[in-house]
């Protein structure tokens, strides 16, 4: 297991540093820049001469080449602060500067990013809570009422755009029921510092948010645990077991419920993108202050390092994820499976 | 007359590539650029993580195994021996860095009351020492976990009940 961790750490680091070019790439890939914007509407008023292009270009580093802009966004290049030399990028705490904002970027971000992870956070245990009992339940109760009723469910919960789930709870909440249930705290803690008080609102309002960004996950959730527990309980051992008068609640828990959460596991990685990229559009519309909606703004106005850390901070998330995903997969389910590609 | 048995000098030099790629991407920002605290914490732990895989690498590349009939004799920083009528327990794993599953290896772990050897599929006759392990371990009736079972099942050693 050790020689695999290892394994795993050694592929995570290369993965990483290809990632934080992609991201980079991609960014400056589109023609322009938010400075060349701002020079040009500079220009229409009659206020840009080349001197201030210039100066406005060499102090966001923008007349480097793009590898020393990539290598100093990330911390692995120098350069000059008061006439020194000093490595000032994401390894060490600085992700850049927002042009929109005219703040550095960790100033932007500020609180955003610790609610985007409370969100996230909730939302994916919310999507384990409620997927976990009900996928056991329509497998162990195939064809039954309870199982047609809640298929039907995750089907409307995998149809169903979170934007538009989050438009009807909106309009439901408020004809219905007088309640305005947008944002993620009480009119009153917005801007204030953190209290039990400012934390319970919070609490209260992420309960809309997480139904809404975690349907569609539990609904594919449940959906997978079923088909796996399923194909699990249609095995010889498990008709062995029971023949041989294992109670059924232990011929369930003993190896074909363990066997079919290995998706739960393996899903660890691939749920943190899936969700904070759903939460997006769904923080817009609800007037979440998370991340999502600023990053929708930067990646319009090419507000490249704003963007780029956005980007960066889901790509690790989603790369530490995996790591975690695999190692608890590898601990608990150490089995070669022949033709696993194809078996998907 | 029984050989020598030693990892395979191809696999050494990988891991060597490794902890000492490893210790270069996070030693080297750690010396160089001045990471913040957490980020110095973190490429800290991991250098130290490579570190010991260095370590455990040397002792890989001096190990030498001896696969004789009464049982397997190991030497890396001390002498071991699994004597297969003192056999007690046998785990089969299988690890793969690769989403489909490939190129992966297998790790065989072998116990008797005193003594605990691992050995992977990079061990020269790895296929021979499992093969002869197996048969002591169906000989002593020794119950696998469903793991191992598998693993053993693909690699043809035993079949489906």
């Amino acid at each position: 297991m050790f020689g695999y961790i290892v394994h795993r750490l050694f592929v995570m680091i290369p993965t990483l540093l290809v990632i934080s070019a992609l991201v980079f790439i991609i960014i400056q890939l589109p023609p322009g820049d938010y400075l060349t914007t701002m020079i040009n509407e500079l220009r229409a008023q009659g206020e840009a001469g080349q001197d201030k292009i210039a100066f406005l270009r060499k102090e966001y580093g923008l007349d480097q080449p793009m590898v020393v802009q990539y290598l100093t966004w990330v911390g692995l290049w120098p350069t000059e602060v008061n006439g020194e030399y000093v490595f000032n990028g994401m390894l060490q705490g600085y992700f850049g500067y927002s042009f929109a904002e005219d703040k550095p970027v960790a100033d932007v971000i500020g609180e955003r990013m610790f609610l985007t992870f409370v969100l996230n956070f909730f939302t994916i245990l919310f999507i384990y809570i409620v997927a976990f009992p009900i996928g056991v339940y329509s497998a162990v109760r195939q064809y039954s009422v309870g199982d047609y009723g809640l298929t039907f469910i995750g089907y409307l919960g995998l149809a169903t755009p979170n934007f538009l789930l989050a438009l009807i709870l909106l309009y439901v909440a408020k004809s219905q029921f007088g309640v305005d249930v947008g944002g993620l705290m009480d009119e009153e803690y917005i801007g204030q510092p953190w209290s039990i008080g400012k934390a319970v609102s919070v609490l209260e309002h992420l309960i809309v948010p997480v139904i809404v960004i975690g349907t569609s996950g539990t609904a594919a959730m449940i959906r997978r645990l079923r088909a796996n527990l399923l194909d699990e309980l249609h095995k010889q051992y498990v008709i062995t077991a029971k023949a041989k008068g294992l109670p059924p609640g232990k011929a369930l828990r003993k190896y074909p419920l363990r066997m079919s959460l290995n998706p739960f596991i393996a899903d660890i990685g691939n749920l943190i993108p899936d969700v904070v990229s759903g939460s997006a559009i769904v923080s817009v519309v609800l007037g979440l202050p998370t991340t999502g909606p600023m990053l929708l703004n930067s990646l319009i106005n090419q507000d490249i390092y704003l963007a780029g850390s956005f980007l960066m901070f889901v790509a690790f998330l989603t790369v530490v994820g995996m790591l975690v995903s695999d190692l608890a997969l590898a601990l608990l389910d150490p089995r070669i499976r022949l033709g696993a590609e194809a078996s998907k | 007359m029984t050989e020598n048995l030693h990892y395979s000098k191809k696999s050494i030099q990988l891991d060597f590539l490794r902890a000492g790629a490893g210790l270069a991407c996070t030693l080297l920002p750690l010396a160089l650029v001045g990471p913040l605290v957490w980020v110095g914490w973190i490429c800290a732990a991991l250098a130290f993580i490579f570190a010991l895989y260095g370590v455990r690498t040397y002792y890989r590349a001096r190990t030498v195994a001896r696969l004789e009939q009464d049982g397997l004799y190991w030497r890396d920083w001390r002498e071991k021996q699994i004597l297969w009528e003192k056999l007690n327990k046998l785990k089969l794993r299988y690890y793969s860095t690769q989403r489909n599953r490939e190129n992966g290896w297998f790790q065989l772990q072998l116990e008797t009351d005193s003594e605990r050897i691992k050995l992977d599929t990079n061990l020269e006759e790895f296929d021979r020492i499992l093969a002869t392990a197996f048969r002591a371990a169906q000989g002593h009736k020794l119950s696998l976990d469903t793991a191992t079972r598998e693993n053993l099942i693909a690699l043809n050693l035993m079949e489906r009940a």
